[in-house]
């Protein structure tokens, strides 16, 4: 069984919850206390991950750390159709591409983000234009990739790209960011919320259906 | 911006950490009623609180429940008194420092509303297929120092970490000052028993505030790990709701609302702050 080190409120533990969602793996989850406890500061988890970071996988006795690093694993391993990874070169290129984006610049995100919401005193300017920079990339590229007639970051279809980039993007309103001057990211996100399989954390609403009956579903 | 003028909020205790968060030895800035302050705590673990810059006022404070407050004035009452911190059985959790970008008044008020339930807290405290509010009673104790909110129910899928199943739970909330609510609800593991919960506000600018809270609850079988992401779950899906509320200092003239039945615990929460005459964190334009 796959069991994920995981804080709910982390956007990189989501986006590896979420995937496995996507492609119906099941999972349990080993929570750690990160806030306010600092559990992954200490030696005992430091055992597990010397970084102190999570998301931790652990499959059998393979245990792997780093957001993008899962991604790659489990759609190697588990997704049977291999569109979630395709292994032609100018995907795995692109795919490559945006797993770095998702662990460089958008960690800024990230970081703003918890400073807002675990009340961290003080300004990083440094984050915040690390931040507007990684979000302004995103949206031209996202531009470019619909005028092209594309809609999905590194192929045809979503791809781990895709599921890296999303989560620190769509809770970007939690680090004072606005979809306002990024309408391609917006509809870019908005697409992959419409994936089957996809799961919400807090923060990131549903997509809300009527339902035949008049009802609402998520 | 600078401290605030208004006598309402400055008479009155606020949270500024939870003992725990500082080690003896160490210090920390922040901020209150928009002014920065700085929290020393010496080797033998006392605390002293003092205005910036330095060398600034220092602040009378006190240690209560986990948390040092402080004040910058005379406040006519004391701490709130919460007798549930005294009694045994129930498990005491702290819950971490939450940073909302919004007024502390937005935040109780969220707090203290049960219609939001089924749209935000989906699959836990509401859902889609039970959202009506069913008629609660408002009404003022302590010589109208305190405001309450009881026999309230609510139909929950999952009413607390330990809860096992969907269930009607009955709530009572308690404001005893305009940045503190505590809220009462039936245990989902001992009959006749409540959980409490509560929030410390700690304005540091009229829209912007951190929340310190506690819970006081009755479970045996999860672990503190396990309770913390559930509540870190909640409180994350109202914030964020919080953060985009519109205007973000507290509208509380009549002209600007058109309240339904579930509204009333609002409404009062609305009409009382007014006739404290408090000003920080509150809107009273006409709109």
């Amino acid at each position: 069984m796959i069991a994920l080190y995981d804080y709910i409120l982390s956007a990189e533990c989501y986006a590896v919850r979420l995937f496995l969602g996507m492609i119906g793996q099941p999972f349990t989850l080993k929570r750690v206390d990160v806030h306010p406890g600092r559990e992954n500061r200490e030696p005992p988890f430091l055992a597990i991950n010397p970084t102190g970071e999570i998301p931790v996988l652990e499959d059998g006795d393979f245990r792997l750390a780093d957001q993008g690093a899962i991604l790659a694993y489990l759609a190697r391993k588990y997704d049977a159709s291999g569109a979630w990874y395709p292994q032609d070169a100018e995907s795995a290129g692109r795919i490559a591409y945006w797993l770095g984006f998702a662990s460089g610049p958008l960690a800024a995100l990230r970081r703003l983000r918890e400073r807002d919401l675990f009340a961290i005193p003080g300004h990083d300017a440094g984050l915040q234009a690390t931040a507007e920079t990684a979000l302004r990339l995103l949206e031209d590229s996202l531009a470019a990739i619909e005028i092209a007639g594309g809609r999905w970051l590194a192929g045809d279809g979503p791809t781990i790209a895709d599921a890296a980039v999303f989560p620190a993007v769509a809770l970007c309103t939690e680090a004072g960011f606005s979809f306002e001057p990024m309408p391609a990211t917006w509809r870019w996100a908005e697409r992959f919320k419409r994936l089957p399989g996809f799961s919400v954390m807090p923060g990131i609403l549903p997509v809300l259906l009527v339902t035949e009956a008049g009802g609402v579903q998520a | 911006m600078s401290r605030t003028t208004d006598p309402v909020a400055l008479n009155d205790w606020y949270v500024v950490t939870a003992i725990r968060e500082i080690p003896p030895g160490g210090a920390e800035e922040t901020r209150l009623l928009g002014q920065s302050i700085r929290i020393l705590r010496d080797e033998d673990g006392a605390f002293q609180v003092e205005t910036l810059p330095a060398p600034g006022e220092r602040l009378r404070t006190q240690e209560k429940y986990g948390f040092l407050w402080v004040t910058f004035g005379t406040p006519a009452r004391k701490i709130v008194d919460i007798p549930e911190f005294a009694e045994g059985g129930r498990r005491l959790f702290y819950r971490g420092r939450i940073g909302v970008d919004t007024s502390g008044q937005r935040v109780i008020e969220n707090f203290i509303d049960l219609s939001h339930f089924s749209f935000v807290h989906t699959g836990t405290l509401g859902g889609y297929g039970n959202a009506e509010v069913p008629r609660y009673s408002v009404d003022f104790r302590e010589d109208g120092a305190e405001l309450w909110a009881t026999e309230c129910r609510f139909f929950q899928p999952k009413a607390s970490a330990v809860a096992s199943g969907a269930k009607e739970v009955l709530y009572n909330y308690r404001v005893p000052a305009p940045f503190i609510a505590i809220l009462y609800k039936d245990s989902q593991v001992r009959e006749g028993k409540q959980d409490a919960i509560g929030l410390f506000l700690q304005p540091l600018e009229e829209t912007r505030c951190t929340v310190h809270s506690f819970a006081l609850v009755y479970d045996d079988t999860n672990t503190d790990t396990h309770v913390l992401h559930f509540y870190h779950q909640i409180f994350a899906q109202d914030r964020g709701v919080l953060i985009h509320q519109i205007p973000k200092r507290l509208p509380i003239m009549p002209r600007r609302e058109i309240p339904t039945q579930s509204d009333a615990m609002s409404i009062a929460y609305r009409r009382w702050l007014d006739r404290q005459g408090l000003d920080f964190g509150i809107d009273r334009s006409a709109g």
